[in-house]
């Protein structure tokens, strides 16, 4: 993916980079970035010359220190990737793939404080917070309740016409490892696909009537 | 089924009730008892696509009686849907009978609420109430009836308890007006009032002029495509009016809002675009409640179906789990489910060839003494000649080879699908499937592939996007049919062993697997993942399996019939014209060159097209000999097997990837396997040869 990064991503992958090895207490140098899986395909010596020219960061010999703006971005670039990767991972996203995503969606405008993106993935982790979990990782045989269907389209409207809605009481009646679930909802049994299920994020039962969500709707 | 068809306007008939509801809640067998006309009865959604009309008479008067699809909305996700939302709309039925499973009440009532939305005509059918009171669930009828504003009565489609006082009722209804006892939460009917004002307050365009305004109002708060582009329609329409200055004046033009100004809804919406105000109110029902508006009306007809369920529904819950029930949760189970899956689908495909060997032998026998007979005729030789191998040995081959496979595969078919054992098929190869780009349910058409292919691209009808029934449709073709299993069996496994045989069924399955991988990668578009209903297990009916296997083998007769016996009658006439003959000659070349195969076998590869399962007998008839290994080497027994396996299915089943597909994908499929085919053929000769060489 390292190949279809623009120059400004580049540089924000490399300034993320930097400011892990700064919170790692490790050596910021050219052979750490030349080893970085992330920069993998990208004109490293080129990239530091840009960096150097913008004032990020400054060379001395082999080590390379970041300025207050380059550090500044690095920080803003590693917390969206962090955000990201954590909300992937909770959506039962492998670690490398999650990894990857997030380097991809860290870069681009839409995560921003204001933009529904991240509304979406501050809701959700404020929901796996208080002990909603993806379908997939429900536990047997317990009951839970919808919270909400994440992402968007057909399927969703699929999932609400066959009976799964927010509030509506939901267990995990049969789960194949990597595989699809079954789950009981309103006295039928639904098979639903590995990728559908890990959309659906469900509170324990308990849990959820002692919070009701959706607080705006008080007015 | 791009076009729906409608049943065509009887006015003999008095009355027209439609049967709708959800898959698996029994409306087919309702339908069927109804009627007593042959009807599929499954259990996967989405079968009864075409609408199946039959006729009943009730104390003196005709009725006709449309059972619409399986459906679970009424949204326009799917065409089915569509179709019966159309249907209702606009054919007017005089009562819609709505068959609810009594068992699984909440989620049907779901659908009923859509029902009164459209306004129709509604009678609730409490289907299966027998098998509600036996697992304990009491529905009080009368309670339901008041709670919805509708007629409820209980019926068992399988007993046929209370279908005479289920007509009664849909005859009684047919006047009344729908029900206003539906209501939604306070901020959701707000927007849906202030929308409906909008919309009355302008003329819409006749293709939703049927709809009630309720119903196009909170379509148009789902953001319903199909009523979002008419109610368009509408606003342009009216546009340009006022622009020329006519009918509506100035009025509208002056207090037009531009979309930007109807941030703030005031309470006089009367004259604003519909659109821009349904997305205004939407916007702010989404920041409400916390969700999508969709998901807010879905979750607004859930309570509701919760509160009615609450008030009319007694549970005695009985604490021990059924049988059915542990015998479920052991077939999803890893171990459990393939251990079942795997000897069951060797007890299926066993049971299939062991009857069908048996039939085909004896119908062999029947036909022999038929032709012998034949031959006793005193018809001129050409004449003679014509009618017997241009014609009868068509449907001959038909009923000799195709029938005695088919059946008793549609009927073992047929009991695994009643019984909901397919639907756990589907899950259990989910996984698998993923990695060709479909999912679970796409197994079914493979399954149904093993048969005839012929059934199994129809049966791609169940994906539920265009990309996936094609991959699927694809897949399905490369699985041998039980013709190409005779001439596997016959050939590789009598002339060269069991394992040569089982190779060749790896290769297929090899292949099934790369190339849905391709295709995978190839075609646009995502997997949707599977979202199917899983139906209760239960022991199939005996006359519903033989109805609905006896429907298909028809459907499957009338369908290949006519081809297989054109088909022959063409190669007779081109065999008669000595045409066969060059092109064995002019092909010989490529023929014996490229595929090391003797000349003569091109002449049946052609034949092949039409009738795979003759292949073997009439390679036998042009080398004179039954014994093919004599005239065969073990060699170009396998790559005419291997060939004859994987080139272009059938003509049947290119006539079908025609009518589901269109003729252009079909002659890329066919020729694509065709080309695949001979290139495999011809690699397996060279590498064949070379390792003999070298060895």
């Amino acid at each position: 993916m390292a190949g279809s990064m623009d120059g400004k991503e580049a540089m924000e992958e490399c300034l993320e980079a930097l400011y892990r090895l700064e919170l790692g207490a490790q050596p910021l140098t050219v052979q750490a970035l030349q080893g970085n899986a992330d920069l993998a395909g990208v004109d490293i010596g080129e990239l530091l010359l840009d960096l150097l020219a913008s004032g990020y960061m400054t060379m001395d010999g082999e080590a390379i220190r970041l300025s207050k703006g380059g550090r500044s971005i690095g920080r803003k670039i590693y917390s969206r990737h962090e955000l990201a990767e954590g909300v992937f991972r909770l959506l039962g996203m492998r670690k490398a793939r999650a990894h990857q995503e997030a380097c991809r969606i860290e870069h681009e405008v839409a995560v921003d404080a204001e933009s529904g993106l991240q509304d979406e993935q501050r809701s959700l982790l404020e929901l796996f917070s208080r002990g909603a979990v993806p379908l997939t990782q429900a536990e047997g045989d317990t009951e839970y309740r919808v919270c909400l269907i994440s992402g968007g389209g057909g399927a969703r409207r699929r999932l609400e016409d066959m009976g799964i809605a927010p509030g509506i009481p939901i267990w995990l009646r049969a789960r194949r490892i990597g595989g699809p679930v079954e789950v009981e909802v309103q006295g039928s049994r639904l098979a639903l696909g590995r990728g559908i299920a890990t959309r659906v994020v469900v509170m324990p039962a308990p849990v959820y009537g002692r919070q009701q969500p959706s607080p705006k709707a008080v007015d | 089924m791009a076009t729906p068809q409608f049943p065509t306007s009887d006015r003999e008939a008095d009355y027209l009730i439609a049967l709708a509801g959800n898959a698996n809640v029994g409306k087919s067998v309702i339908f069927n008892a109804l009627t007593g006309l042959n009807q599929i009865v499954g259990n996967w959604p989405g079968k009864t696509v075409e609408l199946a009309e039959g006729r009943c008479l009730h104390r003196g008067r005709s009725i006709r009686v449309v059972d619409l699809p399986g459906i679970y909305s009424l949204s326009t996700y799917s065409q089915e849907e569509l179709v019966s939302r159309e249907f209702i709309a606009e054919a007017k039925p005089n009562a819609v009978v709505n068959v609810v499973d009594s068992t699984v009440l909440q989620r049907n009532l779901y659908f009923t609420l859509q029902l009164i939305e459209l306004g129709a005509p509604i009678v609730l059918a409490l289907n299966l109430f027998d098998l509600a009171e036996k697992s304990g669930i009491e529905v009080d009828e009368r309670r339901l009836g008041e709670l919805l504003g509708v007629p409820v009565v209980k019926t068992s489609g399988v007993s046929g308890k209370g279908l005479t006082e289920l007509i009664d009722a849909a005859l009684g209804v047919a006047v009344s007006e729908g029900s206003a006892a539906v209501r939604y939460g306070r901020e959701v009917e707000g927007a849906i009032a202030s929308l409906e004002r909008s919309l009355a307050a302008r003329e819409l365009p006749p293709s939703i002029r049927s709809y009630p305004l309720r119903f196009v109002a909170i379509k148009l708060l789902e953001s319903d495509m199909a009523i979002g582009e008419a109610v368009k329609g509408s606003v342009a329409g009216e546009r340009r009016r006022t622009a020329s200055g006519a009918v509506h004046g100035a009025a509208a033009a002056g207090l037009h809002p531009s979309p930007a100004s109807v941030s703030s809804v005031a309470p006089t919406t009367a004259v604003q675009d519909p659109l821009a105000l349904a997305r205004a109110l939407g916007r702010r029902l989404e920041r409400l409640h916390g969700h999508p508006v969709a998901t807010v009306l879905a979750a607004e007809r859930y309570a509701f179906c919760a509160r009615a369920v609450d008030a009319v529904v007694q549970t005695n819950k009985r604490k021990t789990r059924s049988t059915g029930e542990r015998l479920d949760s052991f077939l999803l189970t890893k171990a459990g489910g393939w251990i079942v899956f795997v000897l069951g689908m060797f007890a299926l495909f066993g049971a299939v060839y062991f009857i069908g060997d048996r039939l085909s032998t004896l119908l062999d026998g029947l036909f022999g003494l038929a032709h012998t007979a034949y031959h006793s005729l005193a018809l001129p030789p050409w004449l003679s000649d014509f009618i017997w191998q241009g014609i009868i040995q068509g449907v001959v081959a038909g009923v000799e080879v195709a029938l005695p496979y088919i059946v008793p595969f549609y009927l073992i078919l047929s009991v695994l699908e009643n019984s909901g054992y397919l639907a756990r098929i589907a899950f259990l190869t989910d996984s698998i499937m993923h990695r060709l780009g479909l999912h679970g349910k796409a197994f079914i058409p493979m399954i149904l592939g093993v048969g005839c292919n012929v059934p199994a691209v129809m049966g791609t009808r169940i994906m539920e996007q265009p990309r996936n029934r094609l991959i699927a449709a694809v897949l399905a073709t490369i699985v041998p049919c039980s013709a190409r299993t005779v001439v596997i069996l016959g050939l590789v496994g009598v002339f060269l062993g069991f394992l040569p045989a089982v190779s060749l069924y790896l290769v297929s399955l090899l292949l099934v697997f790369l190339v849905g991988r391709l295709m995978n990668r190839l075609l646009p578009g995502d997997n949707p993942g599977l979202i199917m209903e899983m139906p209760k297990l239960k022991v199939p009916i005996a006359r519903i399996t033989v109805r609905q296997t006896w429907f298909r083998v028809k459907d499957f007769m009338q369908f290949a019939f006519p081809i297989i016996v054109v088909g022959s009658l063409v190669l007779y006439l081109l065999n008669l014209a000595g045409v066969l003959g060059w092109i064995s000659t002019a092909l010989a070349p490529f023929t014996e060159g490229v595929l090391g195969l003797p000349a003569v076998a091109i002449i049946v590869l052609i034949f092949g097209v039409f009738r795979k399962e003759l292949t073997l007998i009439m390679f036998a008839a042009l080398s004179h000999t039954m014994l093919l290994n004599t005239v065969l080497s073990p060699r170009q027994i396998y790559v005419f097997a291997l060939i004859v396996m994987l080139y272009v299915p059938c003509v049947s089943t290119i006539a079908v990837l025609r009518r589901e597909f269109g003729g252009k994908k079909a002659a890329l499929i066919s020729g694509a396997e065709v080309v695949g085919a001979l290139l495999l053929g011809a690699l397996l000769n060279w590498g064949w040869q070379l390792v003999h060489l070298v060895g």
